[in-house]
């Protein structure tokens, strides 16, 4: 994908280990993050401007793939589920990360028996304070430069691959904090290969390129009845009491409860009805389960829509 | 029993009939596809054809070789 141009260079910011920083970065501005001496995870933070309830939601971008890459979106928590920024432009030594969460302090305590270790939980808090946000709205980080490989077990993070030069650029959709900060625990960590570096963060303004692709993408993405927002909520207030207080009057009404079953008989000949028998215990238990599995994987593969890459069947058993 | 009989005997040279069960919004995308006019109008035999379809499309995959896909290993590191 060709990336925009971008405007000029309204913030531009050395970000020594190991700090971070929260800034706005407005719809149609790009967020450039680059390895000044390569080599250092950058923990990622993302939040509406306008409403911190709506953040970026690293489980949800985690089901298009491990890894996110130039072209893949920043997803914000369902209901909403909206795209936030896009990934313009990345290096191909930026290795990505889903997996990671973000370090904490914890465990340091654990495994080392410090309890001061520099950690993304705390530097991120720490970032967000000035727009009066709590630890408690620290999430999951989208980690650039973070080189997480997986097993049957889980993952682990190899070497760091980041270069000197290395930049990812990100296209605001709407109006983001945006909040990268110096991953804590890669001293101690082959995260950030055994030492911190600092970082280099710079918001270019909005051109008529970048507005147009940010609206283009906006439209495109963002219009499905279902990304509901608080104007949609049964309950709209933003609950603020920590102590969830129990409302007698309340009644759930679950979206199609109850379901309503309907049996469909399907007719296949003995032929056909052989090479449907054979994944029997692969794709069900039962023909019924067969069948039904089928038609799904089917519709998967060819009826999906609106970019978002679903389980792939044939690329999960490839 | 029924259904175990019929799962029974799949050399058998007759017809098959297999009952599946849809729910209210996997009928939904049975509608989608009766637009689209491409698999026919019931809902048994919309459910056939697709199935036929998947199991062309499967067999066409199987017949070219297959790619690994699998990292090179590297220096193993350690759990976050």
């Amino acid at each position: 994908m060709s990336a925009p141009k971008a405007g000029k260079s309204r913030i531009d910011l050395r970000l020594d280990p190991i700090s971070g920083k929260a800034m706005p970065v407005h719809k149609g501005e790009v967020l450039r993050i680059s390895q000044i001496e390569g080599g250092q995870c950058v923990d990622f933070n993302c939040f509406n401007l306008r409403d911190h309830k709506e953040y970026m939601a690293v489980g949800h971008m985690r089901r298009e793939g491990f890894r996110t890459q130039a072209g893949r979106f920043i997803w914000s928590n369902p209901p909403r589920y909206r795209p936030m920024m896009q990934v313009l432009d990345m290096s191909p030594s930026c290795v990505t990360d889903l997996l990671g969460a973000r370090c904490s302090a914890v465990p340091f305590e654990v495994h080392f028996g410090i309890d001061d270790q520099p950690n993304c939980q705390d530097t991120l808090a720490e970032a967000i304070g000035e727009y009066g946000l709590t630890p408690d709205d620290v999430h999951d980080s989208l980690n650039f430069w973070m080189n997480t490989e997986w097993d049957h077990v889980g993952s682990y993070t190899v070497w760091n691959t980041g270069k000197a030069g290395d930049h990812v650029d990100l296209l605001a959709l709407m109006d983001v904090l945006a909040v990268p900060v110096t991953c804590g625990s890669g001293n101690l960590w082959v995260t950030s290969n055994f030492s911190y570096k600092p970082i280099r963060v710079q918001v270019f303004e909005t051109s008529r390129a970048t507005a147009a692709l940010a609206e283009k993408q906006w439209k495109v993405h963002a219009s499905l009845q279902t990304q509901r927002t608080p104007k949609d909520f049964k309950n709209s207030t933003i609950a603020t009491d920590p102590v969830p207080r129990r409302d007698p009057t309340y009644q759930p009404d679950y979206v199609n409860f109850p379901i309503d079953w309907q049996d469909i008989e399907v007719t296949f000949s003995s032929e056909e009805f052989q090479e449907i028998w054979q994944h029997r215990g692969m794709l069900g238990d039962t023909d019924e389960e067969v069948v039904r599995t089928l038609f799904l994987h089917w519709y998967l593969e060819n009826r999906k829509k609106h970019g978002l890459r679903w389980y792939t069947p044939r690329q999960s058993h490839a | 029993m029924a259904e175990e009989k019929q799962q029974s005997r799949p050399m058998s040279p007759r017809p098959a009939k297999v009952i599946v069960r849809f729910d209210q919004q996997q009928r939904k995308l049975l509608d989608f596809l009766r637009e689209e006019e491409t698999f026919g109008t019931e809902d048994g035999e919309i459910i056939r054809n697709v199935v036929l379809d998947y199991l062309a499309q499967q067999r066409q995959v199987q017949s070219k070789p297959a790619r690994s896909r699998r990292l090179p290993s590297r220096n193993r590191g350690s759990r976050r």
